[in-house]
């Protein structure tokens, strides 16, 4: 994952693995300040989205990055992306378990990096479709595998270039039920095309 | 715009949205081909999704998060130390008949100790399996959508939550008269006789679960890896093992640990 071009940091366009490595390595802690640059607002956002309060969100930042700062030398991280975003879950689950008082929090820290399969890539999708021509039969077979309220999300959205609010407006689906039909809508699509595609490359 | 640049917008490279894109899309202040680019992502990045729909409720604004402040901070608090042998300072030691006895005493209680975890599958077990913690529940609460048709998945997932396994058990089969490719369904139930130590049960979820698709097949793959060496199968437990290395994801790092120890 590269930076936002902007960045001020010499190191500021380098990729998160090459951070990491050097961090670990070197303990290079302006490797690790374009990481925490990166990402402290996707981790405070999510913690506000779980926590819902902006102080306890805080809380969170500055507790995920002290354990990656202190941590992040002795163990292997393949996709630092995928294990913020799990530690940052892991803690907000931790803390809201401890709010409800119905067990004992777990008193080991559990950081594994064991949600990278949510992220989705699409590297190897876009190399299927620039290498292969005639493609509107196989788009057509692909959305025929897709079930109605996907189909329909789907071609609003990628076809016609409607806004997750605006399908709300023209389908009878929530913001929620949106979303979910996009999100499985594309995973399916990538799947079927994928399998289409890969006959012919 | 043609078929293939068409394919292209949509699989598109994902990047880091910064917190001033996230402002923007939030505020309503992106073009439209900002905005599709920006919703496109959120499709394939749950933690960009999580922090927007998060950041939303305080309309996008994000703290200054000083990295300067952070490491005065961090750098300031006492990190955690081991006592190593040049500091600390053991007292002088005398064989006095008590001490041999509790000596003697935690000899025998290793040897038994040794004896019961004497087979190496069941002690693999105990350090691989965690109790499955997921955010499931508190996404269905969350989620208006998730009505009456999904009571009966939520009730399972509360029993499961508080360690009701047997109710967790029936509110999940009464989901899956209704639902009988729900591969959430199928999985908790699997781990609900996981924990029941029903092995036989528990693995015939697992495999429903990996079977129906993507959404738990690396959670099911793994779990089922974890009932097998408790029935002591190193050989299936393997071939689970490798079907979840064959790509990096979820379970890769433990399932690599694991196999190297079989």
């Amino acid at each position: 994952m590269r930076s936002q071009p902007n960045s001020h940091n010499s190191l500021g366009g380098a990729s998160d693995e090459e951070l990491v490595e050097r961090y670990s390595k070197h303990r290079d802690k302006q490797a690790f300040g374009v990481l925490y640059k990166r990402y402290a607002h996707l981790v405070y956002g999510s913690a506000l989205k779980y926590m819902k309060d902006e102080e306890t969100a805080n809380d969170m930042v500055a507790q995920v990055f002290e354990k990656l700062y202190r941590k992040l030398p002795e163990v292997n991280v393949q996709n630092f992306k995928s294990y913020v975003y799990g530690s940052v879950r892991n803690e907000c689950i931790a803390r809201l378990r401890k709010i409800k008082s119905e067990r004992q929090k777990k008193d080991n820290y559990s950081l594994d990096e064991n949600i990278a399969g949510t992220f989705m890539e699409n590297e190897g999708m876009l190399r299927l479709v620039e290498n292969t021509e005639s493609l509107e039969e196989k788009v057509a077979d692909a959305m025929a595998t897709l079930n109605d309220e996907q189909r329909q999300c789907v071609t609003l959205f990628f076809f016609e270039k409607k806004s997750y609010k605006e399908i709300t407006e023209m389908t009878p689906f929530d913001l929620k039920q949106v979303k979910s039909y996009l999100q499985n809508g594309k995973r399916n699509l990538r799947n079927a095309l994928e399998q289409t595609l890969e006959r012919f490359s | 715009m043609n078929t293939k640049d068409t394919l292209k917008a949509i699989f598109q490279k994902t990047t880091n949205l910064s917190p001033r894109e996230i402002e923007n899309y939030l505020t309503d202040k992106t073009s439209a081909e900002e905005r599709f680019r920006i919703e496109n992502q959120l499709l394939d990045d749950p933690f960009a999704a999580d922090a927007v729909e998060g950041l939303s409720q305080s309309a996008g604004n994000v703290p200054d998060f000083s990295f300067d402040d952070f490491l005065k901070k961090v750098d300031a608090a006492p990190e955690e130390k081991v006592p190593t042998a040049k500091t600390v300072q053991m007292p002088a030691r005398r064989f006095t008949l008590g001490r041999i006895a509790a000596a003697a005493a935690i000899i025998v209680a290793a040897g038994l100790g040794l004896f019961f975890w004497s087979n190496n599958d069941q002690r693999l077990y105990a350090q691989f399996h965690e109790r499955y913690e997921s955010d499931a529940l508190l996404a269905l609460r969350d989620d208006s959508s998730a009505n009456v048709a999904e009571a009966e998945l939520i009730a399972g997932l509360e029993a499961y939550d508080v360690d009701d396994f047997d109710k967790c058990i029936k509110h999940l089969g009464n989901f899956l008269q209704n639902n009988p490719r729900s591969q959430e369904a199928f999985f908790y139930t699997g781990l609900s006789y996981l924990e029941k130590n029903d092995l036989t049960k528990s693995l015939e979820n697992f495999m429903q679960a990996r079977d129906l698709g993507k959404d738990y097949y690396r959670e099911s793959t793994w779990y089922a890896a974890l009932t097998y060496l408790k029935r002591e199968d190193a050989a299936a437990t393997k071939r689970l093992l490798q079907d979840l290395l064959k790509q990096e994801g979820r379970y890769f790092q433990k399932a690599e640990v694991l196999h190297s120890k079989l």
